[in-house]
């Protein structure tokens, strides 16, 4: 079958198949109520995309403990967000931050378009192999946004006990700051170890090769983009699993307009 | 009265200028919610969450004139979610078991060639599917695609290849279902 013939078919197809849906009247009901429900029906509406966002922070979590735990009795780190300190408003995640994450740096939008969307509350446990939590600290997320397409700048008190760079980064001078750059592949598995990962996945692990990360609701594989730096006591990271058209040099970009703000 | 003008209104909460953007594209999302999804209902749930997650970040829209590409790129986010939630990589099978159902598709299933080719369509994981749906039912190009979905061009287009080449595998077989439905691209 020639191209121009199965695209005719698989065009076909399709239109066969939707052209004749309409909307049910329903729906536009649904909406108003949802919408007029407001807390009722957003928290199990936004899950998937908070959801995402955990997995996300748990990607930072991880990293930051790969080999330092040894000794110290924590086997991971659990990042959990309120769903009441979120706030759409830059000012009022500002003036949140100021509070409870002093010194940190962020802007409200970037030169390449990506704007500030909302921020919320970060609160990550460090936990032992029993579940027990032997501490924690808050953060402080951004989550910037540009034509739907996300981007979060994480930022958090540093870590006696964390490590921040691994071998597989690229490394620049941004600004007289150290910044850390790094692809890295990262699988998300449903927090009730009802998924495991492979023996060569956690061997990856291990080496530093790729993330495991938890919190989602079935095994998902994604790549992550992140610029990373240490600065004034607090650890900084921009990441995304979809980067659109950013490159390399993008990050690092947006890793200087936070350093120099 | 263009997107940009209606956006424009929905910022400054006029919800009327809602009710009319959802009068002019809900039947355009909730096709494409179902072609990605597979059923009816699911296309359904995903379409409500799209709308109401546009009214609630319609703040954050700062191309009004972008509105459809912005809400299609919500709407496709959640479905890859759903999908994978859902365990729903085959919901073809759900469409034959009620007699609404397969009303609902009978123009598709005329010919032996168009089941086949639908069937391998849901066989595919959902991110080809929804380069199969944006290309070929919505007509959109590989950029506004890339644009949409968040991805580079590249992706978009070896994602098309990949499909295609899947299809085309399930169009000249004579019986059985292709077997690379698991690849990811």
């Amino acid at each position: 079958m020639d191209e121009m013939k199965m695209g005719r078919t698989i065009r076909e197809t399709l239109h066969s198949c939707a052209d004749g849906l309409e909307a049910p009247d329903q729906l536009k009901t649904r909406i108003d109520f949802a919408l007029r429900s407001g807390e009722t029906q957003a928290p199990a509406r936004r899950r998937p995309k908070w959801g995402k966002k955990l997995a996300a922070a748990c990607l930072v979590a991880a990293l930051a403990v790969t080999g330092a735990v040894a000794g110290s009795g924590v086997v991971g780190w659990y990042s959990s967000t309120m769903l009441d300190k979120n706030w759409t408003d830059f000012a009022e995640t500002a003036e949140y931050a100021q509070e409870n994450v002093p010194g940190a740096k962020y802007v409200a939008s970037f030169t390449n378009g990506y704007t500030f969307d909302k921020g919320y509350e970060q609160t990550v446990d460090k936990r032992d192999d029993t579940g027990n939590t032997l501490g924690s600290f808050t953060g402080i997320m951004l989550d910037y946004e540009k034509d739907g397409v996300d981007l979060l700048l994480g930022v958090e008190p540093v870590q006696e006990d964390g490590e921040y760079t691994s071998p597989y980064d690229t490394v620049r001078t941004v600004a007289g700051t150290e910044v850390h750059y790094r692809e890295m592949e990262n699988i998300t598995l449903p927090a009730d170890d009802s998924v495991q990962p492979t023996e060569e996945e956690q061997a990856a692990f291990a080496r530093g090769e790729i993330n495991i990360a938890y919190g989602s609701s079935a095994r998902e594989e994604s790549t992550f983009y992140r610029v990373s730096w240490v600065e004034d006591g607090l650890a900084y990271s921009i990441y995304t699993d979809t980067p659109g058209d950013l490159t390399e040099n993008d990050f690092f970009q947006m890793a200087q307009e936070v350093i120099e703000s | 009265m263009t997107d940009e003008e209606l956006v424009r209104r929905m910022q400054h909460g006029d919800m009327q200028a809602f009710d009319t953007l959802y009068a002019r594209y809900k039947d355009d999302a909730y096709r494409v919610a179902c072609l990605i999804t597979g059923n009816r209902a699911d296309g359904e749930d995903l379409t409500q969450e799209a709308f109401v997650t546009a009214v609630r970040s319609i703040g954050s829209l700062r191309d009004g004139a972008k509105f459809r590409p912005w809400l299609l790129r919500t709407l496709t986010r959640a479905a890859w979610k759903y999908c994978r939630k859902a365990k729903r990589e085959t919901p073809v099978a759900e469409f034959f078991e009620t007699g609404e159902a397969e009303s609902a598709l009978s123009a598709v299933l005329r010919t032996d060639e168009q089941r086949r080719l639908y069937d391998a369509l849901y066989a595919l994981d959902e991110k080809r599917r929804t380069v199969i749906v944006l290309y070929y039912f919505d007509d959109l190009p590989v950029r506004e695609i890339a644009r949409t979905l968040g991805v580079t061009e590249g992706t978009v287009k070896s994602r098309l290849f990949s499909a295609r080449r899947h299809l085309r595998q399930a169009l000249t077989e004579k019986e059985g279902k292709p077997k690379e439905a698991a690849e990811h691209g």
